[in-house]
């Protein structure tokens, strides 16, 4: 488990991270978002041991990352822009990484070096920019660790590339104990891998809720009521989060679990009520706009 | 978990990454011994009748001793490379991102690296030591007495690659940019050098009475144990030999001052802890930054930008027409302050709009510059007028410019050329005591403060009263050198102009000459510490030249009999009697015949030195010998230039001619240098009555006015050699024949 407690980070006079709180499970997939600036790759520096907080602390499995070899052990760090060793091929760096994490599975490593159709002795400086996020991933997830910090990895990545990734990500998490942190500023990539999100803005963290408690507890109804005061004294009942009327019919987003919410409303037997899937960002709307926030200005 | 031998890993990964660096550190090893070795055995073997020494002295001590300051050239190169190659990634936010990722500490990560860069350097060194030692058994040079030499080679040129290696590993450390760390490299491995250059110009421009210590072989570097903090300042004084002082110790091979070699290694034990610190408490974010540390921004500017403000008025000086111009130098100051400033400032935020950040250090910065020079222009120290109390004195070394000027160069043998200067010699050897006119004349300059004055040209200058009153007077202005030996082992140097013109001065003047301590002290001739063995003595009179082989027994006798008269020498005679001839005692090369060295220079003879002049008669030199008219076959006389100020009076003048304001340029007056010959015999007898050898007047022309400047004698003899004649010859003040006049 990855703990951070109220810490901070500047750069000179820019604050990078504000007093950022967050809790990062073992076993899940944590996605952490934010516009450009917002202190998620920071963050992930921190949490890797690369920057040292000013203040605060971050723990990984209770203890702290900074200045701590036997941690780092546990994490590897793919960063935004990857270094690769001047002239070095894949094997080249296989072996480099060999040499850090004993656990390095160099087998696996060829074998999904075939499997991801990238030449092992071809150097790296003539890889593209995808196939570089691809070596890195599959550097990272060969390198055997617990925890796997990517950043911006998934933007360089095609979709199919992309589907294959978390693929990967779900066999490894099946397989061992695995926990992926994913910082980037696309919540659609997220949505269909990630357990748990962080939402990171101006150096804080907005919220951070597990995906599935989220969306098991928000819902989007569309309900058509027989009169108006029937319709004033259902929606009195439930805890709407956003409401849009269209004629008669009602489109809401409710707290609450789906059955307790439809039972709420066939009390009134409505003329029409159905339950809509919401996706992840108009989850992630909802909830900011609760606390203030427009998430599209957010994330966009 | 982390490999047991993930150190070795660290290190053999890093060689492996940058290769290149010990492979170029090989080639340029190999350029630097073996080729270097070869091209010298060569010459050796062609040339061996020019080398005092077989071959495997010369190799021990001349290419593995005296010469290591070449490879140490490499050495530093060799450090500043790997130094910045290996640390460089501290400035690249990826690079920082990838390796302070590693699960590895950042302690083992630098001791790693730093290791790597030594070995980098000492593998490839080591192997060109073993390939010359090669090359050296082929031609049967090495012997045991070898090894320890070998070894020590390596082992300083190790030392000096981690002192100059760790500097640059602080500067990589301290700045989070290359282009910076490559600058901040520099400015660390000179600092202290520069410091030191810039005391002494200071103080040399700004103090009338200054002049650097002795102890070592004109070198100001080493003029001040203060400033040995950079790598250039150590490794100079390393190589620097000290002002030797016995012609015994002269001889001997050079030696690495070893000494100093304790101070080399504590240096870089302290450089490479410091480098370790710098790098533990540098935080990642500071890569791309100009400077990593922010609170070391203000310290740097202020040490970078108030000794370059002086530098830049220095330069401003020297590209003037008069390098004393004080306006120039404060221009020069201030221009130069102002622009490193903002240079700095954009240095620091990578950007023009921060040129002019930062007042208040400004202003600091300025202050701390004044208050400098204010220091040095005004003498607020008292330096100039700084005279010891009596009771802090323990003794006092005089030199008097002029007066028995010592030869400077001495070729000692084919390792080196011994300078001794007659200051250096007298400063390390006189000891003056009980003589109060030594203080009274050093108290009377220094509350005179007597300096030249220096007139800015106009046409028609050398016409006004107040140029001619002047550089009359000034003729008298000599120069007095002193060395306060005080009581608590500390040496205070001053130099004074006196006049001599000066009845007071000349009395006391007399006081110091007359003094037997100041004659024995003044030559090594007279030291029995030398213990000098010369082949021949010089001696010179008016009209011929020769010379004396000397057994020990005639050298013991000569000079035992010369320096009896010397020491009853006056000033007095000195001012007012003409020499009758020179000698000089001299050591002849023993692979050159050519080559003379001599630590006596001309010492002269005067006509009250009769043993002296009869001893070397007996010898087989008469210097009284004259030739006749008859013994001449054609006399020369040429008359120099008419006007006496047109040689040298200006301080902007070398130059026989005037100056032109108008365009700076110099027209070389039309030669009024007019030759006449004469044949006559009563003329020519004439003239030999009343000549004196031109070579006698140099040691003393400065006090004795006793020769005619006006006219150059050549005498032409008609039966002797012509090489074997004086043929420069001036007239005696005062007898000048009529016909010539």
């Amino acid at each position: 488990m990855i703990t951070a407690t109220n810490v901070t980070k500047h750069f000179g006079e820019i604050l990078a991270v504000n007093d950022v709180n967050v809790t990062i499970k073992s076993g899940e997939v944590f996605g952490l978002i934010g516009t450009n600036g917002a202190g998620k790759s920071t963050f992930l520096r921190m949490a890797a041991g690369v920057l040292k907080p000013d203040s605060g602390k971050i723990l990984v499995d209770e203890k702290p990352v900074y200045e701590n070899p036997s941690v780092k052990a546990d994490i590897f760090y793919i960063s935004d822009d990857q270094y690769f060793l001047p002239n070095a091929t894949p094997r080249d760096m296989a072996s480099f990484y060999q040499d850090y994490y004993a656990s390095f599975d160099r087998v696996r490593f060829d074998e999904m070096l075939g499997n991801f159709q990238l030449k092992p002795n071809r150097r790296i400086n003539t890889f593209s920019k995808g196939m570089k996020k691809q070596l890195s991933v599959l550097l990272g997830v060969c390198a055997n660790t617990k925890y796997l910090f990517c950043d911006e990895t998934f933007d360089g990545l095609d979709p199919v590339m992309r589907q294959v990734v978390k693929s990967i990500f779900a066999g490894e998490l099946l397989e061992r104990d695995f926990t992926p942190i994913i910082a980037s500023h696309n919540l659609r990539e997220l949505e269909d891998i990630c357990d748990c999100v962080g939402i990171l803005h101006q150096g804080g963290v907005l919220m951070q809720k597990d995906l599935e408690e989220m969306k098991l507890n928000i819902h989007n109804i569309q309900c058509v009521f027989q009169n108006q005061e029937e319709e004033k004294t259902a929606l009195g009942l439930l805890d709407i989060v956003k409401s849009e009327k269209r004629g008669s019919l009602n489109n809401i987003t409710v707290r609450g679990s789906e059955k307790e919410i439809i039972d709420k409303i066939n009390t009134f037997s409505p003329v029409f009520a159905e339950i809509l899937p919401l996706t992840l960002e108009e989850i992630f709307i909802s909830e900011t706009e609760v606390v203030g926030y427009d998430i599209k200005k957010l994330i966009y | 978990m982390i490999s047991r031998n993930l150190f070795i890993k660290l290190i053999k990964q890093d060689i492996k990454k940058r290769i290149w660096c010990p492979i170029l550190i090989f080639v340029m090893c190999f350029l630097a011994l073996e080729v270097r070795m070869l091209m010298e055995l060569e010459e050796i073997v062609r040339y061996p009748h020019l080398y005092s020494y077989g071959i495997i002295v010369y190799i021990r001590e001349y290419f593995f001793g005296q010469n290591a300051v070449n490879m140490s050239i490499i050495a530093c190169i060799a450090a500043f490379l790997c130094g910045l190659s290996g640390y460089a990634y501290l400035h690249s936010k990826v690079q920082l991102d990838l390796y302070h990722s590693l699960p590895v500490s950042r302690s083992q990560f630098f001791w790693a690296r730093y290791l790597s860069g030594i070995l980098q350097f000492s593998v490839p060194f080591v192997l060109n030591v073993a390939v010359c030692i090669g090359i050296a058994a082929s031609r049967k040079a090495v012997t045991a007495e070898m090894i320890p030499a070998v070894l020590s080679f390596i082992g300083i040129q190790t030392i000096i690659f981690v002192l100059v290696y760790s500097v640059t590993v602080i500067a990589t450390g301290l700045t989070g940019n290359l282009i910076v760390s490559i600058l901040g490299t520099g400015v660390l491995f000179v600092y202290s050098t520069g410091l030191e250059l810039l005391t002494f110009w200071m103080s040399e421009h700004f103090f009338d009475t200054y002049v650097y210590n002795y102890k070592y072989e004109g070198n100001f570097v080493c003029g001040s144990s203060i400033w040995f903090f950079s790598p250039l300042s150590m490794i100079t004084k390393f190589f620097s030999r000290p002002v030797i002082m016995t012609m015994s110790d002269a001889k001997k091979l050079f030696k690495y001052n070893t000494s100093y070699i304790g101070v080399l290694i504590v240096a870089a034990v302290l450089y490479s802890l410091a480098a370790y610190i710098i790098f533990m408490k540098r935080a990642s974010e500071s890569a791309g930054k100009p400077i990593a540390f922010r609170i070391a921004e203000p310290v740097i500017k202020t040490m970078v930008v108030i000794p370059l403000a002086f530098f830049s008025g220095f330069f401003f000086c020297m590209i003037s027409y008069n390098t004393s111009s004080e306006e120039w130098f404060l221009f020069g100051v201030i221009f130069g302050f102002i622009v490193i400033c903002i240079l700095m400032e954009i240095i620091y935020r990578m950007s023009l709009r921060g040129a002019m950040m930062h007042k208040k250090q400004f202003l600091f910065n300025a202050a701390c510059t004044a208050l400098i020079f204010v220091i040095f222009r005004y003498d607020v120290t008292g330096y100039d007028t700084y005279v010891p109390a009596d009771a802090q004195i323990q003794s006092c070394a005089v030199s008097i410019s002029e007066l028995m000027p010592l030869s400077q160069n001495i070729q000692v043998s084919e390792f080196s050329t011994h300078r001794l200067g007659a200051t250096e010699y007298r400063m390390a050897n006189m000891e003056l005591k009980g003589n109060p006119s030594v203080m009274t004349l050093a108290r009377k300059a220094a509350k005179e403060q007597l300096k030249y004055h220096y007139f800015d040209y106009y046409e028609g200058i050398e016409n006004s009263s107040e140029y001619i009153e002047i550089t009359e007077r000034q003729k008298q202005y000599h120069w007095i050198e002193y060395g306060f030996k005080l009581s608590n082992g500390k040496t205070i140097y001053r130099k004074y102009m006196i006049d001599v013109a000066d009845a007071d001065t000349i009395d006391l003047l007399s006081d110091i000459f007359n003094d037997y301590d100041y004659k024995i002290g003044s030559t090594p001739v007279f030291n029995d510490g030398w213990n000098i063995d010369f082949d021949f003595v010089r001696c010179e009179s008016n009209f011929k030249i020769a010379d004396i082989a000397l057994t020990p027994q005639i050298q013991s006798k000569l000079i035992e009999t010369y320096q009896k008269e010397y020491t009853k020498l006056t000033l007095d005679m000195v001012m007012h009697t003409v020499p009758t001839g020179t000698i000089d005692f001299v050591i002849n090369s023993e692979n050159n015949e050519d080559l003379y060295t001599s630590y006596s220079g001309e010492m002269l003879v005067y006509p009250q030195f009769s043993e002296t002049i009869a001893l070397i008669k007996d010898y087989g030199f008469d210097m009284l010998e004259h030739p006749t008219a008859e013994d001449v076959e054609l006399v020369r006389v040429r008359s120099i230039n008419d006007d006496p100020y047109a040689y040298g009076h200006f301080n902007h003048s070398p130059y026989r001619g005037a100056y032109s304001g108008i365009n700076n340029t110099y027209d070389i007056q039309e030669d009024k240098t007019v030759e006449y010959e004469y044949t006559d015999k009563e003329q020519i007898q004439q003239i030999l009555d009343s000549v004196v050898s031109g070579g006698f007047s140099w040691n003393i022309r400065q006090y004795a006015d006793l020769f005619d400047d006006r006219y150059i004698v050549d005498i032409q003899l008609e039966k002797r050699d012509r090489n074997n004649s004086s043929s420069y010859q001036q007239f005696i003040k005062g007898k000048l024949p009529a016909f010539i006049q």
